[in-house]
């Protein structure tokens, strides 16, 4: 059996995500259709789709980065509401988000980047910059970079390092955060497919080590494959499977190809 | 080869007459100012001699109170280094209020633009003078100028830099739930450092001249002794202090250079 984790105690009693009969338009256009889904503690999820189907939206609308038309959001039965300041604030410090890009901070050390992960349950100005931050926090910073292969990198500027490096960085801060789920948004998308796979394993194993819900996009169909337990496929904004992986065939498969 | 004249784009693209009319304005407008403002080469010639006279005056400059003048040039350093430093630092703290989508307290963002910009437009010898008005004669005067020049000239660069970079790493540290303040100084400051040292260093170049012709309205510094030396006709002193202004600005330059190349050109 896996090592019990603080959320794995949590698995089965709620689900981490619970969305009901959410609607999204941009001006005139409907993007997300009465999208109902739940995401339970220990679970990887892939949400897949063509270009413009709505996956970024949908993972936008979950962290509250855009306003929601219609529908709720719950997490561990708890309605969100997203125009609530400070729940935001405590929903938003146990997600960790992975971006297509890294988005890091240029011109800082790899090192401070990742230690900004913590700085959302630790609001410390020290921990701005590596050089002011706590030694046990440095530590820990260097425990996530070496989980993630890149403990020499430590004080390399980010600007130097190569997009699978980067990507692999933000995984890093993303742990920093001790996160409960992490969701990440075609996470290899803008990486060579062989690095891809090395960043999808990374993120595969973390998780489950660490016992983290994992939710992520991607329009490669083995990735969701490979790397989730359930598959949802979204289309025109409906959600039009919602499956194990292990039962995915061409069969569903072909409408989320389809331009 | 056959040349094909014909096929030629215009050399000029066709603009309305009003556009014309106004290119005439602008062209007599100077014609009648230039006349207003006596700009003449026979003017220039008339001066000529008495120009001639001035610099032969001047040389050789006279050391015999360079002590007094060296304690003077440092002191107008000293008034450009402090003021602008506070200045940045007054600058830096607007600025983060004054830049769209950054500002912690938006409703403070018309007020810090305006209050940049009111600072900016009014030119530092004004301020000077009501300073010297206000808080009476000397470095005080001076330095407080400085600041406020520093502010306005400064403030505006910090402000524009914070609100054109790439705005990605901020919006991922803010999904994450990282309050405004902690962003400014860990994804915003580091992206704009280079430009910051920039304008920095532009302010300080700004200030050293500034802070030589302060003086003259007596904001401390060697400004005064230039407007005696002058006045009582010791010429010669005169160019030992313009040779010492001329030092300090080179050096001033130099090293600002030297800073630039360091950390922006790599
Ligand atoms: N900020 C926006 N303003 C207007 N339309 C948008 C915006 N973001 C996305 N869209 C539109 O919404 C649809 C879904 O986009 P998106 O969620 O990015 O899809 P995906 O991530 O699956 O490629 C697209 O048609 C896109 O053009
Ligand atoms: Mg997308």
């Amino acid at each position: 059996m896996e090592k019990f984790t603080k959320s794995s105690i949590l698995r089965d009693s709620h689900e981490i995500l619970k969305v009901t009969n959410l609607s999204k338009s941009y001006k005139n256009k409907k993007v997300l259709r009465e999208i109902n889904l739940n995401v339970s503690y220990g679970e990887s999820v892939a949400l897949i789709g063509s270009n413009g189907s709505g996956k970024s939206t949908l993972i936008k609308c979950l962290l509250g980065l855009t306003n929601i038309e219609k529908g709720e959001i719950y997490t561990n039965q708890i309605r969100l509401n997203m125009k609530n300041n400070n729940l935001l604030k405590f929903y938003r410090r146990d997600i960790a988000f992975i971006w297509q890009t890294h988005n890091l901070v240029p011109r800082l050390s790899v090192l401070s980047n990742v230690i900004h992960g913590s700085l959302n349950s630790h609001p410390n100005p020290r921990l701005w910059y590596q050089a002011f931050a706590p030694s046990e926090i440095r530590s820990r910073a260097l425990n996530c970079l070496d989980q993630v292969g890149l403990k020499n990198f430590a004080k390399n500027n980010v600007n130097t390092l190569s997009g699978g490096e980067s990507q692999r960085v933000a995984i890093a801060r993303a742990l920093m955060q001790k996160p409960k789920l992490m969701i990440a948004d075609e996470p290899v998308a803008s990486l060579d497919p062989k690095v891809g796979i090395e960043v999808m394993n990374l993120l595969k194993d973390l998780t489950l080590k660490q016992g983290i819900t994992l939710f992520f996009t991607t329009h490669d169909l083995k990735h969701a494959e490979h790397y989730a337990n359930r598959v949802i496929g979204l289309k025109d904004g409906v959600i039009k499977i919602n499956i194990k992986s292990k039962e995915l065939n061409e069969l569903d498969v072909d409408e989320f190809y389809a331009a | 080869m056959k040349n094909n004249y014909r096929d030629l784009p215009p050399r000029w693209d066709k603009t309305n007459n009003l556009v014309y009319f106004s290119y005439l304005l602008v062209l007599l407008f100077f014609i009648w100012s230039s006349k207003q403002v006596g700009l003449s080469p026979l003017e220039l010639l008339k001066g000529m001699p008495y120009m001639i006279r001035l610099l032969s005056e001047m040389l050789p400059p006279n050391f015999s109170r360079i002590f007094p003048l060296l304690k003077s040039i440092l002191e107008t350093l000293q008034i450009a280094f402090v003021g602008t430093f506070v200045g940045i630092l007054g600058g830096f703290s607007l600025a983060i209020f004054a830049a769209k989508e950054l500002s912690p307290i938006p409703k403070l963002y018309k007020i810090s633009r305006g209050l940049i910009a009111f600072f900016r437009t009014i030119p530092d010898l004004i301020w000077a003078i009501f300073f010297v008005a206000t808080i009476g004669l000397g470095t005080s005067a001076g330095t407080l100028t400085i600041i406020v020049d520093t502010i306005g000239f400064s403030g505006r660069f910090f402000a524009e830099a914070m609100e054109e970079i790439e705005k990605k790493p901020q919006k991922a540290l803010e999904a994450i739930g990282i309050s405004k303040i902690a962003i400014i100084f860990c994804a915003v400051l580091p992206e704009v450092l280079p430009s910051f040292i920039n304008t920095s260093l532009f302010s300080l170049e700004k200030a050293v001249r500034s802070s030589v012709v302060l003086g003259l309205v007596g904001a401390g510094g060697i400004g005064i002794e230039l407007k005696v030396a002058m006045e009582m006709f010791n010429y010669d002193q005169a160019s030992t202090i313009l040779i010492l202004i001329f030092i300090l600005v080179i050096i001033v330059e130099q090293l600002s250079v030297n800073i630039r190349n360091k950390y922006i050109n790599n």
